[in-house]
C-alpha cells in the first residue's frame, strides 16, 4: 500500500509538473483583456493574465454600474430616486416654482427648482435602483469608476447647479408670490363680503 | 487563567470548557485574520501539543444586520442586501428572495419560462463562480498554490460575462420580483456556449493537477469524516451532506424554477478514495457539480437559443407587480444555494409593503456547527483542511 502511494504520488505529481511547465512556457505571450463583447473573447486561452492596472484597464460594458450621474436640466425634482435608495444617499430639496419651468429634453414641463441634489457615493451600494424609477431618465450609473479621493466628503457630488444666494432668492420670490396670491384671496373674499 | 470557583454558573458550555481546560492544554486562537479561516471566523482551539480536543467556533464578525433590513425596507429594496448576504453567489441567493416573495403573492406560475430559464442560466453561472473559489481556497490551504490562480483565472471569464448581462460583476441585482432587470444582452447565449467549450478543457486540467493528485488524496482523504447520521442531525445540508452519501438537492426535491425540466444528476460522495464522508468527497462532489452545472446551462442555452428565443417586444419587467403587498401569512421558501439549503422565513401583515419578520436561513451557519463534532482529536493541520472543506462564506454565515 505504501509503496503504491509513493508509485501513485510520484506519477501524479510529474503530471502536474508537466502541467504547469507548459503553462510557464506560455507566459512569453501576454494575454490582452479583451471586451466581453468581443467575438475574440476566447480566442487567446494561454498568456500572462494579469492586468497591470492602472497603466492598462479590463474593459466595461456600458451597462455598468459605476457613478452615477444627473442629468440636471432633465430632472422634475420629483424626489422618487431618493425614495427608493435603500441607503438614502440622495438628498433632494426642492423649491416650487413661480411658474412652469421650462421642459426636459422628453418634454415633461419642470414644475420645482432643484435647491439641492446630492449623492453620496460614498454610501451608494450601486444597485441600480434609482435609474429604474426615474421618470425622465436623468438619473443614470455610467461606467466610470475609480473616483478615489483624500477626504470623505468629496464623495458627496453636488448635481444642483443653483447657488444658496439663488435658492434663497428663488424662495422669496415663492413666498412673494403666496403672499400676493394670499391678499389677492383676502381681497376677493372682502369683496364678496362687502357685497 | 480564569479564577472560578464552582458555584460560579458559567455562562456558556464553552466558557465551561475554557476554564476547566488541564494544564497541560493549550488554548490557542485561530483568527478571526487567519487567511485559511475564509474570512473572519474565529476558532478557539483546546490542544494538546498538536492534537485538536476541542474546536469552538466563535461567529458575528461581519454581522450586517441583514434580518433588520429586511424589516425596513420593501421587497424590491431588498434584494441588494439579499446579494450581499452570500457574495460569491448572490444570484442564487435574490433568486431565493425573489421566489419568496412570488409565492406569497401568488404570481409563480405566470412569470415567462424564459425569464425562468434565464434565471437558472445566470444562478449556475454563479454557482460554478462560487464551487470556483471553493475548490481554488481549498488547494491553498492545503498548500498548492496554482490552482487558486488558475481557478481565478476562470471565475473572472463568469465575472465578465455576468458584468455584461447585469451590469455589475458580484452583487448583480439582476433578478426581480416578477421578471428581471435587463433581458440578456444580444450575443450573450453564443458567448456563454464559447465559454463552455473553454471551460470543460480547463476543468480536466484541474482535475488532473488537483482531485487526482496523491499528495493531495493524502492530505484530505479520511480526514474529517461526517457520518450521515450527524451531517442530519446537524442540519447539514447542500454539498456537506451529499458528499456524505444522501441524494438530497433541492432543485430536485422542491422543484423549483425551471429545474423540473432540466436533465441533472445528484452527485453524491462514494468514499472512492478513503471513507464516505470525508474531506476529498466534499471536494469531489463540489467539481462533479460544476460538471452538472455545465450541463444545465447547455440545456438552458438550448431552449433560449431555440424555441424561447429573445423577441424585440420582450419585455422582462413586464409583470413587475406595482405594489408588492403579500397577504397576511407565515411563509418558508427553500432553495438550494452552492452551500446547501438557503431559506427565507416572512411574516407578513397583509397591509404593508414592507415584511414584519424576516428570517434567514443561511446553509454555512448550520454547517459550521458541525465542525467542533468532527475535529475531536485530529491534528491541527487536518482541522484547516476541515474548514476548508466546509467552504463557508462568512457574509451569509453572520448575515
Amino acid at each position: 500500500m505504501n509503496i503504491k502511494n509513493t508509485i501513485s504520488a510520484f506519477t501524479t505529481a510529474c503530471k502536474g509538473l508537466l502541467l504547469t511547465l507548459k503553462h510557464f512556457f506560455a507566459i512569453a505571450k501576454k494575454r490582452k483583456s479583451i471586451d466581453v463583447k468581443d467575438d475574440n473573447y476566447f480566442s487567446q486561452q494561454e498568456g500572462v493574465v494579469t492586468v497591470q492596472y492602472p497603466k492598462e484597464k479590463i474593459p466595461v460594458p456600458e451597462v455598468g454600474r459605476y457613478q452615477l450621474h444627473v442629468e440636471i436640466d432633465d430632472c422634475i425634482v420629483c424626489d422618487l430616486c431618493a425614495k427608493i435608495c435603500p441607503v438614502d444617499c440622495i438628498e433632494i430639496e426642492s423649491i416650487k416654482g413661480t411658474g412652469p419651468l421650462g421642459q426636459t429634453s422628453d418634454g415633461t414641463v419642470k414644475r420645482l427648482h432643484a435647491a439641492k441634489f446630492d449623492i453620496d457615493m460614498a454610501k451608494c451600494l450601486y444597485c441600480g435602483l434609482c435609474t429604474v424609477v426615474c421618470p425622465t431618465e436623468c438619473i443614470t450609473m455610467t461606467n466610470q469608476y475609480d473616483r478615489s479621493v483624500t477626504q470623505l466628503s468629496e464623495l458627496t457630488y453636488k448635481f444642483s447647479e443653483m447657488t444658496p444666494e439663488e435658492a434663497e432668492q428663488k424662495r422669496q420670490e415663492l413666498a412673494k408670490q403666496q403672499a400676493d396670491k394670499q391678499a389677492a384671496k383676502e381681497a376677493a373674499a372682502k369683496a364678496k363680503e362687502g357685497k | 487563567m480564569t479564577n472560578t470557583t464552582s458555584q460560579t454558573p458559567y455562562k456558556t458550555r464553552y466558557e465551561k470548557l475554557i476554564a476547566e481546560a488541564q494544564s497541560s492544554e493549550m488554548i490557542l486562537n485561530m483568527g478571526p485574520q487567519h487567511p485559511s479561516t475564509h474570512g473572519v471566523l474565529r476558532l478557539e482551539l483546546i490542544t494538546d501539543g498538536e492534537i485538536v480536543k476541542e474546536v469552538i467556533p466563535h461567529v458575528g464578525y461581519l454581522h450586517r444586520c441583514f434580518e433588520k433590513h429586511a424589516e425596513n425596507l420593501t421587497y424590491q429594496q431588498t434584494i441588494p442586501f439579499a446579494d450581499r448576504m452570500d457574495y460569491l453567489a448572490s444570484m442564487n441567493n435574490s433568486h431565493a428572495w425573489v421566489m419568496g416573495v412570488e409565492r406569497m403573492l401568488g404570481i409563480d406560475k405566470e412569470i415567462p419560462k424564459r425569464i425562468e430559464y434565464i434565471r437558472v442560466l445566470v444562478c449556475e453561472l454563479n454557482r460554478i463562480g462560487s464551487h470556483l473559489i471553493a475548490l481554488g481556497t481549498y488547494g491553498i490551504d492545503i498548500g498548492a498554490f496554482t490552482p487558486f490562480l488558475w481557478c481565478f483565472r476562470d471565475r473572472e471569464h463568469i465575472m465578465n460575462m455576468l458584468e455584461w448581462a447585469s451590469g455589475s460583476r458580484m452583487l448583480y441585482n439582476y433578478i426581480w420580483v416578477g421578471g428581471l432587470f435587463f433581458d440578456l444582452p444580444v450575443g450573450f447565449e453564443e458567448r456563454c456556449k464559447e465559454f463552455i467549450d473553454y471551460f470543460r478543457p480547463k476543468m480536466t486540467e484541474l482535475n488532473e493537477l488537483l482531485t487526482e493528485n496523491q499528495i493531495f488524496i493524502s492530505r484530505t482523504a479520511n480526514v474529517g469524516i461526517l457520518p450521515l447520521d450527524v451531517a442530519i442531525s446537524y442540519g447539514c445540508s447542500g454539498p456537506m451532506l451529499r458528499a456524505s452519501g444522501l441524494k438530497w438537492d433541492l432543485r430536485r426535491v422542491d422543484e423549483y424554477s425551471a429545474y423540473p425540466e432540466l436533465e441533472f444528476d445528484i452527485p453524491v460522495g462514494s468514499g472512492k478514495m478513503g471513507t464516505t464522508g470525508d474531506c476529498w468527497d466534499r471536494f469531489k462532489v463540489r467539481v462533479d457539480e460544476i460538471e452538472q452545472s455545465v450541463l444545465m446551462i447547455e440545456q438552458c442555452l438550448e431552449r433560449l437559443m431555440k424555441d424561447l428565443k429573445r423577441t424585440p417586444d420582450f419585455d422582462p419587467r413586464a409583470k413587475l407587480p406595482k405594489k408588492i403587498i403579500p397577504k397576511e401569512q407565515d411563509f418558508y421558501l427553500r432553495a438550494e444555494s452552492p452551500r446547501g439549503e438557503l431559506g427565507y422565513y416572512f411574516i407578513t401583515d397583509g397591509k404593508s409593503e414592507i415584511p414584519k419578520r424576516v428570517k434567514a436561513r443561511a446553509p454555512s451557519f448550520n454547517n459550521l456547527h458541525v465542525i467542533s463534532e468532527i475535529s475531536r482529536g485530529i491534528l491541527i493541520a487536518d482541522l484547516i483542511a476541515i474548514i476548508g472543506s466546509i467552504d463557508i462564506v462568512l457574509g451569509e454565515l453572520d448575515r
